[in-house]
């Protein structure tokens, strides 16, 4: 099928999915990602694969740990909340090193929080989330035909580094409809995986296993986790610059937030304002090789997140005190609007600070 | 251009665009008549619903039923009580904006009572570039199990086929005869086609388009990025 077709977000994760050869699908419902349950339970019976809702995001994911172990391309999918959930199984499946992908369409937190779009998860995505010293690899799509290839690109990555790889998207990419092709690619995925716990015919068993109670052999493992980890970042991370040439202001913004900032740069320099924009494909590893070359030219940033400031801290370590970088962002469902950031770069035009995230909103009172 | 029975409810797949479908023709009928209401009966879609269009809505005239703040913020299954009412007042007019699927047409079906069948037309939408609906057979098979949820037997199809800013003259077409086509398997006419507000003035339309009832359509549920940042996420 070479002709585009109209999809949401959630749909075409679940199509991108299935042409990737993932033919497992575990999960428990959550707004706003629903439609990616839904459409595997419909697609994949028809192609001979396995949808099962769960009784938990705990089952879900240790059935994601299971058919991974078994060397099955497997997926899951949820929404912040559900994601807190399932932290402890995405620890064991990095700790057995697994390959699988999750998805996290984020919504509004802390707590139960809203089901509007947020990108407040970046810390728990980047940062960790479950226990232990792993990584886990974060994608942040910006379009419905990225989030589809980088589901594509998220198996062969889980497959090549034998590791977990998260897709980060919002609610909004998720709910959104958007012309999309899937775009035909060859399997990567080594079949069988030798490592698989495919029946150990003829061979020596093959243990998955996260545990490893003798303290000499789990401080080898973690350092040959760290050792696989330096590897993803320098070669795995990726950007997108607009307007590199001139710029003197950058935004920095992901997913959802960087297609509001792609107009913000777009209408200002209609304005003669040099201004362009950093963003980050790879949220882990994020790309601190983009602030190098933006550096030259550029001499401040304003990051945009629908967050209070999360991805921010990454900037600022990229950065590394050479510029300063500013922050601005709504949260809860909240967007931050064109015309607010408009206001904020002109501002740093002007030589000035920004007007402060926040503080206009809470001076109006609490919920 | 068709302006149905007094009631007319739109049902169809998620996405084939219902939402736009029965806002515009919500504002179509306000310009013949004076009272006009749109309820949005979505119990199964988080975002991109008519209460987001609210505000605009009533600025155009429209009395707009939803349910109340900050429950409209959520999925949660909440038919407001105002609903039933409108739907059985004679002088009213009155667009039902029915939620994706069968399980979202299911809440059409606690309304159906409140009129007699006869004032009432369930049409069902499609686009035929979603998944699921590029094929009569699919259409059709898509149409009876929304039928089964909703309790009412459908009286016709409106076809809304568009690939968003790839659209073309042929795709809208294209997408009338395949509607059509399966309008023929289950016995319904295509009453009329949408298409966008943009391309009225173009040739190739206008050509291919002869013979057709159109609805030009002015989209109301917009992203929050572009020249007309919108309210689609919510706030």
């Amino acid at each position: 099928m070479g002709d585009p077709m109209l999809m949401k977000g959630n749909e075409a994760v679940g199509e991108a999915a299935i042409r990737a050869g993932c033919r497992y699908f575990f999960g428990y419902p959550i707004t706003p990602q629903n439609e990616i349950p839904e459409y595997m339970s419909r697609r994949l019976p028809a192609v001979g694969g396995v949808f099962l809702q769960a009784e938990s995001e705990l089952a879900a994911i240790n059935m994601v740990y299971g058919a991974a172990g078994a060397g099955a391309r497997v997926m899951t999918s949820s929404s912040g909340p559900g994601i807190s959930l399932k932290s402890e199984g995405i620890s064991y499946i990095a700790g057995a090193e697994l390959p699988c992908v999750i998805v996290n369409m984020v919504r509004a937190g802390p707590g139960l929080g809203g089901i509007q779009p947020a990108q407040s998860d970046y810390f728990q995505a980047t940062k960790g989330g479950g226990h232990g010293d792993y990584r886990v690899v974060v994608l942040g799509p910006g379009s419905v035909q990225e989030l589809a290839d980088l589901v594509m690109d998220a198996f062969d990555i889980a497959d090549r580094y034998r590791n977990p790889v998260m897709i980060m998207g919002d609610g909004i990419l998720g709910q959104m409809m958007e012309p999309v092709e899937f775009k035909e690619r060859p399997l990567s995925s080594p079949d069988p995986k030798p490592w698989a716990t495919t029946g150990a015919k003829g061979r020596k068993p093959n243990i998955i296993t996260s545990i490893h109670i003798d303290p000499e052999v789990l401080d080898r493992h973690n350092w040959h986790l760290q050792e696989k980890y330096r590897e993803i970042v320098e070669r795995e991370a990726r950007f997108e610059i607009v307007d590199a040439g001139d710029s003197e202001i950058f935004l920095v913004a992901y997913g959802t937030t960087a297609r509001i900032c792609r107009g913000v740069v777009e209408k200002l320099r209609e304005r003669g304002l040099k201004i362009g924009l950093v963003r980050p494909i790879t949220l882990w590893p994020f790309p601190a090789r983009a602030f190098d070359e933006v550096c030259r030219t550029g001499r401040a940033f304003l990051t945009v997140e629908m967050s209070t400031g999360q991805m921010v801290e990454d900037v600022r370590l990229a950065v590394a005190g050479r510029r300063p970088v500013y922050f601005y962002g709504r949260t809860g469902g909240a967007l931050p609007s064109p015309k607010a950031i408009m206001e904020r770069v002109l501002q740093i035009a002007d030589g000035r600070e920004p007007d402060p995230p926040g503080e206009s909103i809470r001076k109006q009172g609490g919920a | 251009m068709f302006a149905g029975r007094r009631v007319v409810a739109f049902v169809g797949p998620y996405g084939s665009g219902k939402t736009e479908v029965s806002i515009n023709f919500a504002v179509f009928l306000r310009r013949t008549r004076d009272n006009v209401a749109i309820v949005d009966l979505d119990v199964v879609t988080p975002y991109c619903r008519t209460r987001e269009a609210r505000a605009e809505l009533e600025a155009l005239g429209l009395r707009v039923v939803y349910p109340r703040e900050p429950i409209s913020y959520t999925d949660l299954p909440v038919i407001p009580a105002e609903a039933r009412g409108l739907v059985g007042n004679d002088s009213y007019n009155v667009v039902l904006d029915v939620g994706g699927d069968p399980a979202g047409a299911r809440a059409f079906g606690s309304l159906a009572d409140c009129a007699p069948a006869d004032s009432m037309d369930l049409l069902f939408v499609v686009n035929t570039r979603r998944p699921f609906t590029g094929h009569p057979d699919g259409i059709a098979s898509y149409l009876r199990a929304i039928e089964a949820a909703a309790g009412r037997k459908c009286t016709g199809l409106v076809s809304n086929t568009h690939l968003g800013s790839l659209t073309t003259a042929e795709e809208v077409r294209r997408g009338y005869e395949v509607a059509s086509q399966a309008g023929r398997k289950v016995g319904l006419p295509v009453v009329f086609t949408c298409a966008m507000e943009s391309l009225m003035d173009d040739d190739d339309f206008r050509e291919l388009a002869s013979g057709l009832d159109i609805l030009p359509l002015r989209l109301f549920m917009r992203p929050p990025w572009g020249e007309q940042a919108g309210a689609v996420g919510g706030v």
